[in-house]
C-alpha cells in the first residue's frame, strides 16, 4: 500500500510538472502585458523594457520556464506585480476560506446526492425517483453562476443571509451566515451527479447476486439495502466525486467572485483581470495540486472500498 | 393430495411422519408490461423432512421461481396464490415479513448458481459467514468467528482460518460454493434449497460438491430441494423428482421409477438427452421443437406441440396430474406410455 502510493504521488509529480508548463504557457499567450501592466499608464517606453529586463520577460520563453521551474521548487512564487505581496503568503491566506467554502458544499451536497439517490433507486420508475431525477437534472444543467445571481436577487430581497465576503471561520456564529449562500450554489454542482450516480449504481447491485444471498441468509432492508448493496455500489460513487471535485474547483473561482469570497479563486479570477502572471500562475499551480491530491486520495479510497482493487 | 404420505414412504425412511414443506396449487404470476405472466400453473409439491427432491425441467420451466417463492424472495411484482403453502406446519402464504426473515437461514436457506457472484465481492468471507451467524443468534463476534472457521472446516475448506480472512475473488469457484455451503448450512436448516449449485463449476468440482451437499445434509437431517436441469446430477443425488415443463408439474416419480419408467413424453425427452440411457436399445424420443412462450401457452397440454403421443384431447384438455403406479404421478393423457408404446408397434 505505501509503495504504491509513493508510486503515485511520484507520477502526480510529472502530472504537476505539465500543469506548471502548461499554466506558464497560458499566460504568455495573454494579451495583458505584465510589465506595462505594472510601469502604469503614465510609464514611458524605457521604464517598461526596464521592468521588463528585470522580471526577465525579455529572455527566451524556455529559458524563462527554467527560471521559474527553479524557483517554484524551493517554494518561491515571485511576488504579486500589483501590490508586491509575496504570492506563496497570499495563496496560503486565501486556501483556508476555498477549502472552508468546499467542505460547506460537499458536507450538505453529499449525504443529501447519497439519500435522493438510495430513495430514486429503492422507488425506480416511481413518483419520488421522477422527482429526485428532475431535481438532479437542473443540478446538473444550470450553471452555477446563475444560481448564484439567483440567490444574491433572493437575498437581497429578504435580506436573509449576507451576500458578501467573509466574517471569519465559517463555524463561528458570525462566520456562518456568510458561508450559506456560496456552499449552497457551489454544493448544486456536486448534488445532481452523486444523485444520479447513486441511482444507477444502487439499483444495479440492488440486483446483484450477493444481495440476494444476503436476503436469503435473512437480513432486513436496512442491512440488504445500506450494508450489502450500497457497500458494494460506492465506488463508482467514490470516483464520481472525484471528479467532480474539479468542476467544484471551477465552481469555486465563479461562486467565490459573485459572493467576495475571499478565495483562491477570486485570487485568481484577479490576478487574470488584473494581469498580475505571478499571482495567476500561483493560483493555478494551487488549484492543480489540489486537484492532483484529491485524485490521489480517491485512489486510496478506492482501494479501500474494494479489495480487488488491491494488490494490483 | 392423499397419495402423498404413500408417496414418500416408499421412497425415503422418514420417522416424522409429517411433512416439512407442502405446496399445493402454488401459482405465480409476474406483471409484466405485456400483461400477467404465469410463471408456475398450479404446482403441487411435498417433501419430507431430510429427504431430497430434485426438481427438473427446461429453462424457463419456472425451477427457479419455484426456489424463490418457496424462500420469500421473488420481486415485488410477482404474486403468489396457493391452496396450501407451508414449512413446519406454518402458512407461508400468511406469514409476516419478519418472521419470514427470521426463517431464512435457520428454517430454510439457499445456495445458488453462481458462486463468483453469489458472494459479497467486498466482504471477507468469514465475515459473511459471522453476518449470517450473528443475524440469528445473539452471540459476540470472536464466538461467530470460531464457528464460521468450524463450518468452512466442515466443507473440506483446507486452511479454513486463513480462507475466512480472504475476499471472494481470491478463492477459485469450487472453494467459493463451499464458502457459500458452510453459509447456508451454518444455522443447520431443515430444507436447503440448492438452484443448479454445480453448473458453473468444472466437472471435476461438480462431483465432489454433489457429494458434500449430499455428506452434509444426511448429517444434518436437512432436507434438500435441488433444482436442475441435469438427469446425471439427478441420478446422483435424488430420493424423488418432480419434472416441471412451462411452469406446470408434469411428472413426479421416485428417482428409480423416474429413469427406468418415465411416465411423460417430456420426462422421456429428457432422459433421452443422456447418452447412458440410449445405450440400452430403447427407442430414442428427442425432444422437438422449443418451450412455448408463456405468454401464448399452447391450449390442452402445454407439451403438445412437441410431443410425439399428441392426439385428440391432448389438445384441448389440460391433463391432470394422477397416479400412474404407486408414487408415481404424471400429467399424460396417454399414460402409462407403455401402453401407447406397445398400442403403437
Amino acid at each position: 500500500m505505501a509503495g504504491r502510493l509513493a508510486h503515485r504521488l511520484l507520477i502526480s509529480l510529472f502530472v504537476l510538472l505539465g500543469v506548471l508548463l502548461v499554466g506558464f504557457l497560458m499566460l504568455q499567450v495573454m494579451p495583458a502585458d505584465p510589465a506595462a501592466a505594472i510601469a502604469g499608464a503614465q510609464g514611458t517606453e524605457a521604464e517598461i523594457e526596464a521592468i521588463r529586463r528585470h522580471l526577465g520577460l525579455d529572455k527566451p520563453v524556455m529559458v524563462q520556464f527554467a527560471l521559474y521551474l527553479s524557483r517554484v521548487v524551493q517554494g518561491d512564487l515571485g511576488q504579486s506585480i500589483i501590490n508586491s505581496a509575496s504570492v506563496f503568503e497570499q495563496i496560503i491566506g486565501a486556501a483556508g476560506p476555498t477549502l472552508e467554502l468546499m467542505c460547506a458544499a460537499m458536507i450538505w451536497s453529499l449525504p443529501l446526492g447519497l439519500c435522493l439517490g438510495i430513495v430514486a433507486a429503492l422507488r425506480r420508475g416511481g413518483m419520488l425517483d421522477r422527482v429526485v431525477m428532475a431535481v438532479s437534472v437542473m443540478g446538473v444543467s444550470i450553471p452555477v453562476f446563475w444560481v448564484g445571481l439567483l440567490l444574491v436577487q433572493f437575498a437581497a430581497k429578504t435580506r436573509a443571509f449576507p451576500i458578501q465576503g467573509r466574517a471569519g471561520p465559517i463555524f463561528t456564529p458570525d462566520g456562518f451566515p456568510h458561508v450559506i449562500l456560496p456552499a449552497t450554489a457551489l454544493g448544486l454542482i456536486l448534488l445532481g451527479p452523486v444523485a444520479r450516480m447513486t441511482r444507477t449504481t444502487l439499483s444495479e447491485a440492488l440486483n446483484a447476486d450477493h444481495v440476494r444471498t444476503a436476503r436469503a441468509k435473512g437480513a432486513g432492508p436496512v442491512r440488504v439495502v445500506l450494508g450489502h448493496a450500497l457497500r458494494t455500489a460506492l465506488l463508482p460513487i467514490i470516483t464520481l466525486v472525484g471528479l467532480q471535485v474539479g468542476s467544484l474547483m471551477g465552481g469555486a473561482v465563479v461562486t467565490e467572485t459573485i459572493f467576495s469570497w475571499p478565495g483562491v479563486g477570486r485570487l485568481a479570477v484577479n490576478a487574470i483581470t488584473t494581469g498580475d502572471y505571478p499571482m495567476a500562475q500561483g493560483a493555478i499551480l494551487f488549484l492543480a495540486t489540489a486537484f492532483i491530491l484529491v485524485n490521489v486520495a480517491v485512489d486510496v479510497l478506492s482501494e479501500l472500498a474494494d479489495p480487488r482493487l488491491r494488490g494490483r | 393430495m392423499k397419495h402423498m404420505p404413500q408417496d414418500t414412504m416408499l421412497t425415503t425412511d422418514i420417522t416424522r411422519p409429517d411433512p416439512l414443506l407442502v405446496a399445493q396449487g402454488l401459482t405465480v404470476t409476474f406483471a409484466t408490461d405485456q400483461g400477467p405472466l404465469r410463471a408456475l400453473d398450479a404446482v403441487d409439491l411435498t417433501l419430507a423432512p431430510g429427504e431430497t427432491l430434485a426438481v427438473v425441467g427446461e429453462s424457463g420451466s419456472g425451477k427457479s421461481v419455484l426456489s424463490l417463492a418457496l424462500m420469500g424472495l421473488l420481486p415485488g411484482t410477482a404474486r403468489i396464490e396457493a391452496d396450501s403453502l407451508t414449512f413446519e406446519g406454518r402458512d407461508l402464504t400468511a406469514i409476516t415479513e419478519r418472521d419470514f426473515r427470521a426463517l431464512r437461514g435457520t428454517g430454510m436457506s439457499m445456495i445458488f448458481q453462481e458462486p463468483a457472484t453469489a458472494l459479497n465481492p467486498v466482504r471477507r468471507i468469514g465475515d459473511q459467514i459471522v453476518e449470517a451467524i450473528r443475524l440469528h443468534e445473539d452471540i459476540p463476534v470472536r464466538k461467530a468467528r470460531t464457528r464460521a472457521i468450524e463450518a468452512l472446516a466442515a466443507t473440506g475448506i483446507p486452511a479454513p482460518a486463513e480462507r475466512a480472512e480472504a475476499f471472494p475473488h481470491q478463492l477459485s469457484g469450487g472453494m467459493r460454493q463451499r464458502a457459500l455451503i458452510a453459509m447456508a448450512l451454518v444455522h443447520r436448516p431443515r430444507l436447503l434449497i440448492a438452484d443448479e449449485p454445480t453448473t458453473a463449476l468444472d466437472v471435476t468440482v461438480q462431483a465432489q460438491i454433489l457429494d458434500l451437499i449430499r455428506d452434509l445434509a444426511r448429517e444434518t437431517g436437512t432436507a434438500t430441494l435441488f433444482i436442475t436441469h441435469d438427469m446425471g446430477v439427478v441420478a446422483e443425488m435424488a430420493d424423488r423428482v418432480a419434472v416441471l415443463y412451462a411452469g406446470r408439474l408434469v411428472e413426479t416419480a421416485p428417482s428409480a421409477a423416474l429413469f427406468s419408467s418415465p411416465e411423460h413424453p417430456y420426462t422421456v425427452g429428457l432422459l433421452g438427452s443422456m447418452p447412458q440411457m440410449n445405450a440400452r436399445g430403447e427407442p430414442m424420443l428427442p425432444i422437438q421443437g422449443t418451450v412455448p412462450d408463456p405468454r401464448v401457452m399452447p391450449p390442452g397440454c402445454h407439451f403438445h406441440p412437441r410431443c410425439p403421443f399428441a392426439a385428440g384431447a391432448c389438445l384441448t384438455d389440460r391433463p391432470a396430474l394422477r397416479q400412474v403406479r404407486p408414487g408415481q404421478m404424471s400429467a399424460c393423457h396417454n399414460a402409462p406410455l407403455i401402453e401407447t408404446l406397445g398400442g403403437a408397434t
